[in-house]
């Protein structure tokens, strides 16, 4: 049977629609032209799944720029201001908030039910939550941290309420930013429970939470309002693995085994090396495979060998 | 006297495409359609256009913008044989992430690594070029140890491989230095080991050069008995609105000079230069005896390039305002 499996969501863009969506920026193409080549690149990012196996898929974010911009670019009270470094050569639009934050209309839903209507199997809806849209965003409308985040999170409620509606049953509300300051915990939980309270008894909620310090909440993290917790567990260090014995037992691990800063491909031994070391503190029925992180910064074909390599560990198990 | 500065990195992408070259260069690189000397020369233009930046805002010491640096730490890795780069590890409470420096072996310099950007940067103004390094003591804090054992023992061994650049630096006409540690603001009970770590490389310097001991991302009020004990000819601190670092500068030692990071690289929110001038207005009788340099508070990558530059065009405005405004003595 194997154990379950699935991503983080971001899947790489291939080139015809990196070239689209340059075109479309500089005026060349119409947004209708663009959003075909969108959905081409998703049809084949759910092929892509279903042929190597994973058992929850995703649409790959391919109409997304970045995590947060994407929400920003579509809230009133919101703009996207120039690049700037996350890391390494990578660079996101950081967006200002000038205003109260306000939802016009759905942001993700009709891509998730367009997703779901090509796929065989389930596909997670993905949405960016509150505290790192606040925390990655200049504000200069609410002044205040907390009255900025719980504005943020009656949006994204908003969201997820639509997303229930269209029939969406697993969730990944992405929480990167949530170990910036471990003393603003308290609101992080807050928020995130303003929008899975949404969806209790309705949809399996995840939280992903990636490359930060987060030893010193790590135990804070795992007992997030949501029913599971997908971790970067390849590209941490061993602390992480021994405090997975802190979490809550009604709560499912997202174990990432797959490296996504790493082009070299892992061979299946290593990733069997990875389940098993986390197998050692958590029963199989509470442990979903997945990659550390979004895989849109490796070559496609890199992603995709990295997928089969983890596909095939999780079902030795 | 009053200058402007900039405190370290300056945006190395713009919003135009050809404001983005060092972006496409390097994606080209890891696709295999470029070289690393075609990689090279871009950033050398980058850093080109880094400097006429702060220039055209008329800031009166410069940086190279540190535009090949990988991130904060990591840069070091160029330079310094025994590490090895690990998972991304956020930047105090940035966004910004760098890959964690593990150190697997003996710390040795490779070669200079600094000096081709600081002669780059210098034949683009007459003003001084400040060297940007990574400070020691924030280094061992923040490196896995896989080999010395102790922070230290990973302290002396980066100090001892930067004092070689330094000298290198200051051979090729080198004057200012800026040496980066911002952890002793949340580990004040490091400031001997940082006076230590700092020693060699700011003798290195040469006499007469300007050695900037940088702090900033908290404040040094649990020093305030021993500021006189922080090495290097300027202390930097960081001085945004309402912090509480303003109470240190009735406090600082005579001769000493006072680099202030009153324009926070953190927000868009612009301090106007006028509202800056008032929080300084107080304490203008100890910072008319000294040499005082006035910027951002921390590198300015972590903001849009636009709003980077605004922030530059204030420090200056604050410079031409308190040049007229107040009497310096030196």
């Amino acid at each position: 049977m194997g154990l379950l499996t699935t991503t983080v969501g971001w899947l790489p863009k291939p080139t015809s629609l990196l070239r689209a969506r340059w075109r479309f920026s500089e005026g060349e193409i119409e947004a209708e032209e663009l959003r075909r080549v969108e959905d081409a690149a998703m049809r084949a990012a759910l092929e892509l799944q279903q042929r190597i196996g994973l058992d929850v898929l995703v649409d790959g974010q391919l109409d997304r720029g970045d995590m947060v911009g994407h929400f920003a670019a579509r809230l009133e009270g919101m703009e996207l201001l120039g690049l700037v470094r996350c890391f390494g050569n990578r660079y996101y639009r950081r967006p200002r908030i000038v205003g109260e934050v306000r939802r016009a209309e759905p942001i993700t839903v009709e891509r998730w039910k367009a997703a779901s209507a090509l796929a065989s199997r389930p596909v997670k809806a993905i949405v960016t939550g509150p505290y790192t849209l606040m925390d990655w965003s200049f504000d200069e409308h609410y002044r205040s941290r907390e009255a900025c985040c719980r504005a943020l999170a009656e949006v994204i409620r908003a969201e997820v309420e639509d997303l229930l509606e269209a029939g969406a049953t697993e969730l990944q509300i992405d929480e990167p930013a949530i170990s910036t300051r471990p003393e603003e915990m308290d609101l992080a939980a807050s928020a995130l429970e303003r929008v899975t309270g949404a969806a209790r008894g309705r949809a399996r909620c995840w939280t992903h939470v990636a490359y930060g310090d987060l030893a010193p909440v790590l135990d804070r993290v795992l007992a997030l309002p949501v029913d599971g917790v997908l971790l970067e567990l390849a590209n941490s260090d061993d602390s992480w693995l021994d405090a997975l014995a802190g979490l809550p037992p009604d709560k499912l691990l997202g174990a990432g085994v797959i490296d996504v800063l790493d082009p070299e491909v892992e061979s299946v031994g290593v990733v069997r090396n990875r389940i098993r070391a986390v197998l050692a503190r958590l029963p199989a029925d509470r442990v979903r495979i997945a990659p550390d992180s979004g895989m849109r910064t490796l070559p496609p074909a890199v992603a995709s060998a990295k997928l089969e390599a983890m596909v095939a560990a999780a079902a030795e198990f | 006297m009053i200058r402007s500065f900039n405190h370290g990195s300056y945006p190395r992408v713009g919003a135009s495409p050809l404001d983005q070259q060092i972006r496409a260069a390097l994606r080209a690189l890891e696709r295999g359609d470029a070289t690393a000397a075609e990689v090279a020369e871009v950033a050398d233009e980058v850093t080109t256009i880094a400097v006429a930046e702060q220039s055209r805002a008329f800031i009166d010491v410069v940086t190279d913008g540190m535009v090949r640096w990988s991130g904060p730490l990591s840069h070091l890795a160029v330079g310094l044989e025994g590490l090895e780069l690990r998972g991304l590890r956020r930047w105090f409470r940035t966004n910004f992430y760098d890959r964690r420096p593990a150190v697997v072996a003996a710390i040795r310099r490779r070669g200079p690594f600094l000096v081709h950007d600081y002669e780059v940067a210098q034949r683009v103004t007459r003003n001084p070029i400040k060297v940007v390094l990574p400070g020691p003591v924030t280094f061992a804090r923040s490196a896995i140890d896989e080999h010395y054992g102790s922070r230290e023992a990973v302290a002396e061994a980066v100090a001892r491989a930067l004092a070689e650049e330094v000298a290198d630096l200051a051979a090729a006409g080198a004057t200012f230095f800026q040496l980066d540690e911002p952890l002793l603001c949340l580990h004040p009970e490091d400031a001997a080991l940082v006076a230590d770590a700092a020693a060699p490389i700011f003798a290195a310097a040469g006499p007469g050069a300007t050695t900037i001991l940088a702090t900033y991302f908290g404040d040094l009020t649990a020093l305030a008995g021993g500021l006189d004990r922080l090495p290097g000819s300027h202390l930097g601190l960081e001085a945004t609105r309402g912090h509480a670092n303003f109470a240190l500068l009735d406090r600082l030692p005579a001769d000493k000079g006072v680099a202030l990071g009153l324009f926070d690289a953190t927000t868009t929110l612009l301090e106007d230069a006028a509202e800056v001038a008032g929080w300084l207005g107080p304490h203008r009788a100890g910072l008319t005896r000294r040499d005082v340099l006035v910027g951002p508070s921390a590198g300015l990558e972590l903001l849009p390039r636009d709003q980077a530059f605004d922030k530059l065009l204030q420090a200056r405005y604050l410079v031409e305002r308190l040049s007229r405004e107040w009497t310096w003595a030196c």
